[in-house]
């Protein structure tokens, strides 16, 4: 042992020490940034982990699927008019709303009228943040606010930037909270979600609709709020980024393929939080806008490796198809295309993927998978797996990963192409997966085998766990890093 | 105040000045201090279930600081005046020489007398990882800093399994 470093990082740490103490201690300087970064981490509770967060609704259970923090990125509304705070407040119009249901025909000014325990409101000082089912209402019969641009630009790789202005419809000031206002995506708004659920950012969501059912709509009630006065005319302008992974949740099938396709247009959703006269309370009014959006812009056209793929469900068996992956990642989260940290090592992420079957027998068959714990705190997974396909396979041997379910334990331990814990399936048609920084392509001819090892943190109940090996396929369009194609050889040890 | 809040104030309160100390021992900026601690705050009492007691909170977000650390890519900031004796190098000058992931695990083995074993289990790393990054950490500096006498071997293989206290003094 070195003492001598010992006493010299000591000494070092005394002037980390006095930091703290020149900022005051526990005091808002400290403890206000601190406190909005763990909302928001509420917020996006999933980053690093996998998460999955339950959202029971009337008629119906819905999921809200974070992943991997910040998916997507929303900039501050620019207001064109002063922050004088004077206008129409939540209590101005409370008294005048009325019942809204999806099919009752008529027109005005849409709201969502939420009631909770004052601990639980997040603008009176709860510390989380929250998407939830409230009764619709109509707060006028003519619009108060209305959206003035909706327009979605798609990128090539799946990146999804919408931008939006929301006017003042009306001929009086209306206090609006701009910090909290979201947006949502829905690609059917006119009907009640079906139970597919719906996909949260940080306010942002992808949904089908946003009517739970036929007298409740789903809202968010996220962010920091800032308040502002929108005069007669004045207008909110904001802009937001939705990263590929982001369509891959529930509730988001086909759009983005849709929207690139021009077979969809989105209506997007303006949800705005009117601020009460005083303090909040027990009740939050929204006023919502909403306009069928714009579209530009497509996705680059896919490899033939991604043609004839077909849908395939969590616990579904095929003898003439091999289990696969589609993982659209976007650039921007393929670790393949990360820039290299120089040390050698190799970095994982953990997508979100959608389970296809590759028609035409299997591809890779597993022969031989086994954990042994090799001391205290550490097991190994060994595998191996034979060619079967008659032909040639381009694969990966850098980009084997292994997951390894242990149902609803509530954790997910991540490290180094091994994932353990948490059932890795989002619904039934999405999973995560594992995807490497580094590639080492290999033609694999058939009959040849290919094996690989992981080692993991000793969890005793792998022992007779079940989970998949992926293996990425080694694409002629490489070079593109969009979406990847791995193969999934499932194996159990239970029993 | 609810109970994550109070949780926050708490672990500021017992483990404020540690947290700011080993954050700038890491990062050598205040600026790069204060966010890091901020971070580990979201991450250890933001996300997932709250922990139960004020050691558990405590744990999560030390943890979590050096975890965000390790995590961390891209450009650092210059390193901030030097605070030490003027008569003595600047350790944080020789630690800069190590990429952030070796950097961490010489700090936990070093600064906290860790295991490599238990170096993993605070970092969520492989422990092969950690031996790897001790290794070649433990070299870095030795060669750098002769009067440090670092001994490579003992760096991987020495250290205990848990950390007893922390304290501003290094002692435990």
């Amino acid at each position: 042992m070195s003492n001598e470093l010992m006493e010299s990082l000591a000494r070092q740490a005394e002037t980390g020490g006095a930091l703290y103490d020149g900022r005051g201690g526990v005091d808002d300087a400290v403890v206000a940034p601190a406190r909005r970064r763990v909302r928001r981490a509420r917020t996006m509770r999933a980053a690093g982990t996998l998460g999955v967060t339950a959202l029971v609704l009337a008629g119906g259970v819905a999921a809200a699927l974070e992943w991997q923090g910040q998916r997507g990125e929303i900039a501050p509304a620019i207001t064109t008019v002063p922050d004088t705070l004077d206008g129409i407040t939540a209590d101005d119009l409370r008294a005048g709303t009325t019942m809204r249901t999806l099919d009752d025909g008529r027109t005005g000014q849409a709201g969502i009228l939420c009631t909770m325990a004052v601990k639980d409101n997040p603008y009176a000082g709860a510390d989380f943040s929250r998407a939830d089912s409230c009764p619709a209402v109509w707060v006028a019969d003519e619009p108060l606010v209305e959206v003035t641009r909706a327009e979605v630009v798609v990128d090539g790789d799946g990146t999804v930037h919408v931008s939006w202005e929301l006017a003042n419809a009306s001929g009086d000031p209306i206090l609006v909270d701009e910090g909290t206002l979201s947006i949502a995506l829905a690609s059917d708004p006119d009907r009640v979600m079906s139970g597919e659920g719906y996909t949260a950012g940080d306010r942002q969501l992808i949904a089908p609709s946003l009517w739970s059912d036929a007298k409740n709509r789903v809202v968010q009630m996220e962010g920091d709020t800032s308040s502002a006065t929108l005069a007669p005319g004045d207008t909110l302008a904001g802009d937001a980024t939705l990263d590929p992974q982001m369509f891959t949740g529930l509730g988001t099938d086909g759009l983005l393929e849709g929207m690139s396709g021009g077979s969809i247009e989105p209506t997007l959703t303006l949800q705005v939080r009117i601020p009460p006269a005083g303090d909040a309370g027990t009740r939050e009014l929204f006023l919502e806008a909403s306009a069928v959006a714009s579209i530009t812009g497509s996705m680059d056209p896919v490899s033939a490796a991604f043609e004839g793929l077909e849908p395939r469900v969590d616990g579904e068996t095929r003898a003439d198809a091999q289990e696969a992956l589609v993982c659209h990642v976007g650039e921007a989260d393929n670790p393949r295309f990360q820039p290299d940290d120089g040390d050698g090592i190799a970095s994982w992420s953990t997508p979100t993927c959608e389970a296809v079957w590759i028609p035409g027998g299997k591809l890779l068959e597993l022969t031989d998978v086994g954990i042994t714990q090799q001391d205290k705190f550490t097991s190994v997974i060994q595998w191996k797996a034979i060619n079967v396909s008659g032909r040639t396979l381009d694969l990966d041997q850098a980009s084997m990963g292994v997951s390894i379910d242990l149902g609803d334990v509530g954790y997910v331990m991540n490290s180094d192409g091994v994932s353990v814990g948490w059932t890795p399936w989002n619904g039934d048609s999405t999973r995560h997966a594992l995807l490497s920084s580094e590639s080492d392509p290999l033609s694999l001819d058939p009959g040849n085998p290919i094996a690989g090892e992981k080692t993991f943190e000793r969890d005793d109940k792998a022992l007779d766990a079940h989970g998949a090996v992926f293996v990425r396929v080694v694409r002629e369009d490489d070079e593109d890093g969009t979406r990847e194609l791995l193969l999934e050889l499932p194996w159990s040890l239970a029993g | 105040m609810n109970a994550r809040v109070r949780m926050l104030h708490a672990v500021l309160r017992e483990r404020g000045q540690d947290l700011y100390a080993r954050a700038l021992l890491l990062t050598g900026d205040d600026a790069a201090t204060t966010s890091l601690v901020e971070r580990a705050l979201a991450d250890g009492l933001g996300r997932g279930h709250r922990p139960e007691t004020a050691e558990d909170a405590e744990g999560a977000v030390w943890d979590a600081l050096h975890r965000a650390f390790r995590r961390d890519k891209g450009d650092e900031p210059a390193l901030a005046a030097r605070a030490t004796a003027m008569d003595e190098p600047d350790i944080r000058e020789a630690l800069r020489l190590l990429p952030r992931r070796e950097r961490v695990a010489v700090v936990l083995r070093f600064a906290d007398g860790l295991a490599a074993t238990a170096i993993a289990r605070t970092l969520d790393a492989p422990l092969k990882a950690v031996r790897a990054d001790l290794a070649s950490g433990a070299r870095t500096l030795a060669d750098e800093r002769p009067d440090l006498r670092i001994d490579v071997e003992d760096a991987v293989e020495g250290g205990v399994e848990e950390a007893f206290s922390m304290t501003l003094d290094g002692g435990r």
